[in-house]
């Protein structure tokens, strides 16, 4: 690399895909070969260093804010950690008849340390990532009232990734304050733990006991893990190139223009949506977590076969598990059980059954969950709207629990019945199709007439090869997207099932391994949407 | 160790078979000639790779704007030097010096001329690699032929590449609509100088050291356009070729030299000239290559009388010019 090209850091954009070339044929192979030159005891600083030349060259300058952001957390978690030693002693000295009084002192004290924690954090994202709309809204009711003031709307540039370290920080933050995990002294490991190259851009979110130690523990390349995590990022570039890819015209171009389209149309797109998010995102995170696992590290799985769930709620256990974990973790267990909430739930257990009163507890909880869900991806109207729609479906879920159950013992339904489950699938697939339009849509406005139109100008006369090659994709395309949706299908119904196919194939003589592997990659050469005749699409997750 | 060493060596070996389906690959995807009809893309100006060996004495290499402004039939006819026009639509630098690299396997012209609109035009130098990528396994540029080859039921014939499809326009694009330039005073002068991104510039120089490394004369050239030319370019331009000793001009500076008239001599409001423009543009060419005394007139030369017979086949089918 070119002294130029060293000054010119940040403008490497396309490494923001694991599937570039640039990351595939540069950075991974030049990491991966530093990482085996060095000793080690060198191994963990290789990592470090490389993912800190890995933010820089996508964010250049704005890698400051990842730097910073470590340093706070760690000296937050010290100070966190001298406040639960000083009252260790402090409790020690103390008459029983007044630890309580010593102890609330010292939760007052170590609430105040979190609070501008998570000031800290949370405040910088407010102010980088939603501060123009909330300018924009607030210009908006000043308008509605004839207030002839207008706000200046700020413009920030955020660095990529922010949305994933800040909860990463935030995390550790709420952990060593509650006590679960000790404060790291080692600044060196709380920033490994922070930059880590593969999970930097889209996740998955890691708590600190989860991979802090075993990244500062790694050690040389293992072959099995080599091979094993290969094949797992050729198997996302697969969902990635040959499915979501090659879906995106007819997506951009339906979602763009939805107004020149009926209700089927409408449908195709919304469904071919949700297929290319799915494709994309647990692609990446194959791409991600086979990239730590060459490196020995395990990663937190973000994607569970989230299409073979039954309900709304196992859909969001089974998709992007750790951003749903985080909010279970640091806003459900918190609200649910704060001094408020408690008191309601008590005061209805009395009245309604302990039925409803966990309901209600539970919808406080969730409508803060899925608030922040929907405003997490974005700082529009639609992504809270999305939020809002997966929080009724879910509270929905919860009121008519005992009712469905009293009917389909009355029906004579079994639930296990294969029949009843696929409808289960369904009908959740269905729902979440349905929220992908207003996700993806240009506004939450175009997200509610493409539901409109799917109500009432619901058609198949677009159903048709033809109609398919005017909105961007020819029968070719249909077909080799179904062949590989098919084969996703069975590997996934396969780890359904529990069987870990490359330990399977591991199994298998060299030849049947080999020729499997020339095959998957034969496959995405050939039949990957890139290069000639296609627009390259950037990582949906990476703006989130 | 032992067990270390022989893992390696199955690596390698992974790696030379794969390397082995992917050349095979390459030779089932790569179009058997330069035909349309083949799967060949940009087949006006990969008709260079139908062109006789080393009978090119003239390469252009740009985007629109030369296609649009070099009639190399018209060199021939006025002085027996046979051209090559390039080009390829919005072509970055990157793409011009794939051409480069794809023209000089089979020919060895004595002058490049560049055409420097897509100096501007900016790309990640990575694009280079990419490209060259593409050019060693061609798999990776012409994979998409799977739809073709299911269209036909089959694969290609053959295996065996041979170029054979020479283009008339010798890669020019003959247009003779006229659309009038509503902003007729596109030259101005300024002071100011556009800077060239370090990865152009890089690409640029690396064509600069292809050419000097087999001799070659590189000229950078302008070619009139009221849409994308502006003077800031000119400058970085002129600034370029100062430093790196290169010969550039500008031909949108040159109205005494070529009188090109906006109201008539482009077919698409200014940004690129019709076939009455690129005969003004092409007569200056002409002559100023002529003038460099480095070629001789073939026109007689037993050798090249498909040249002659091409030239009337431009002026009798495409121009109408009898």
């Amino acid at each position: 690399m070119s002294f130029d090209s060293l000054l010119a850091a940040g403008k490497y954009g396309d490494l923001t895909s694991y599937f570039s070339m640039d990351y595939l044929m540069f950075f991974l192979p030049l990491t991966i070969l530093i990482y085996s030159i060095v000793g080690a005891k060198q191994k963990k600083y290789v990592l470090l260093a490389t993912s800190y030349v890995f933010f820089w060259l996508i964010s250049g300058k704005l890698v400051v804010y990842l730097a910073l952001s470590t340093i706070f957390i760690h000296y937050f978690g010290i100070w966190f950690d001298r406040l639960h030693c000083s009252e260790k002693a402090c409790l020690e000295q103390t008459e029983k008849e007044n630890r309580k009084a010593v102890k609330a002192e010292y939760l007052h004290r170590k609430r105040l340390v979190l609070a501008f924690a998570a000031a800290v954090h949370i405040g910088l994202l407010l102010v980088l990532k939603y501060s123009a709309f909330f300018t924009e809204n607030v210009n908006t009711v000043l308008t509605l009232l004839k207030v002839p003031v207008q706000i200046l709307i700020p413009e920030y540039v955020m660095p990529i990734g922010i949305s994933f370290f800040t909860m990463q920080a935030v995390s550790y933050v709420f952990d060593v304050y509650r006590g679960t995990i000790k404060a790291d002294d080692n600044i060196l490991r709380l920033a490994l733990f922070m930059s880590f190259f593969p999970q930097i851009v889209e996740g998955p979110i890691c708590r600190y006991e989860q991979t802090a130690n075993s990244l500062w523990k790694v050690s040389k390349i293992e072959h099995k893990n080599l091979v094993f995590g290969l094949q797992r990022i050729l198997f996302g570039m697969m969902k990635k190139m040959v499915i979501a890819d090659r879906l995106n015209p007819l997506i951009e171009e339906v979602f763009t223009n939805f107004e020149n389209y009926d209700g089927g149309i409408v449908a195709i797109a919304g469904v071919c949506y949700t297929i290319q998010l799915y494709m994309e995102f647990s692609g990446t995170m194959d791409a991600v977590i086979g990239t730590a696992q060459i490196f020995g590290v395990k990663l937190p799985e973000n994607f569970a076969r989230p299409f073979f769930s039954k309900t709304i709620s196992e859909f969001w256990m089974r998709w992007h598990i750790t951003l749903g974990a985080w909010f279970k973790d640091y806003i459900f267990y918190p609200v649910t059980l704060s001094k408020p909430v408690k008191k309601i739930t008590s005061k209805l257990k009395k009245k309604t059954g302990s039925h409803f009163a966990l309901v209600v507890a539970s919808a406080i909880a969730l409508f803060f969950v899925w608030f922040c869900n929907g405003l997490w991806h974005g700082a529009a109207w639609n992504y809270i709207f999305f939020g809002m729609y997966h929080f009724v479906l879910i509270l929905m879920g919860n009121v008519v629990e005992p009712f469905v159950k009293q009917m389909k013992k009355g029906l004579h339904i079994n639930s296990n019945w294969f029949g009843y489950r696929v409808f289960q699938m369904l009908r959740t697939s269905i729902l979440v199709v349905i929220g992908e339009l207003f996700f993806r849509g240009h506004g939450l406005k175009s997200g509610l007439i493409m539901f409109k139109k799917m109500l009432t100008e619901f058609s198949l006369a677009g159903f048709n090869i033809e109609t398919m090659e005017s909105l961007g994709i020819d029968g070719y395309d249909i077909g080799i997207a179904c062949v590989a949706i098919l084969f996703v299908f069975v590997i996934s119904v396969m780890k359904e099932r529990g069987i870990e196919i490359r330990e399977s194939l591991a199994k298998r003589n060299v030849v049947i391994r080999w020729a499997l592997m020339y095959a998957l990659i034969l496959f995405i050469i050939i039949f990957g949407a890139y290069g000639l005749g296609y627009i390259p699409v950037d990582p949906i997750y990476a703006n989130f | 160790m032992r067990n270390r060493i022989k893992q390696c060596l199955l690596n390698g070996v992974f790696l030379l078979v794969l390397l082995g389906l992917l050349v095979f690959a390459s030779r089932v995807f790569q179009p058997k000639n330069n035909t349309e009809a083949a799967g060949m893309e940009d087949v006006a100006a990969n008709g260079i790779l139908g062109e006789p060996e080393n009978s090119i004495d003239v390469l252009f290499i740009g985007d629109s704007v030369t296609y649009c402004s070099v009639i190399p039939n018209q060199i021939w006819r006025d002085y027996g030097i046979t051209s090559y026009v390039c080009g390829t639509s919005l072509q970055k630098l990157y793409y011009s010096k794939d051409f480069l690299y794809k023209a000089f396997e089979t020919q060895s012209p004595k002058v490049v001329m560049l055409e420097m609109t897509p100096a501007y035009s900016n790309f990640m130098y990575q694009e280079n690699y990419k490209t060259t990528w593409e050019r060693l396994l061609p798999v990776f540029r012409y994979h998409d032929r799977w739809k073709d080859f299911l269209a036909a039921g089959k694969p290609d014939a053959t295996l065996h590449v041979e170029y054979t499809h020479q283009e008339i326009n010798k890669g020019y694009y003959y247009s003779p609509a006229i659309e009038v330039v509503e902003a007729k005073q596109y030259i101005g002068v300024t002071d100011e100088s556009a800077p060239m991104l370090s990865d152009n510039r890089k690409t640029l120089l690396d064509i600069k050291e292809f050419c000097e490394k087999r001799g070659v004369e590189l000229i950078l050239f302008s070619a009139p356009s009221a849409v994308t030319w502006r003077p800031e370019y000119h400058n970085g331009i002129e600034k370029f070729a100062q430093e790196e000793n290169l010969t550039y001009f500008d031909m949108n500076y040159m109205t005494e030299e070529i009188p090109i008239d906006w109201s008539k001599d482009s077919f698409d409001g200014g940004d690129h000239l019709n076939y009455d423009g690129a005969k003004k543009t092409t007569a200056y060419l002409g002559k100023y290559l002529n003038e460099m005394g480095i070629f001789t007139d073939k026109r007689n030369d037993a050798d090249y009388q498909s040249w002659n017979d091409i030239q009337k086949k431009f002026y009798d089918e495409v121009v109408g010019e009898k």
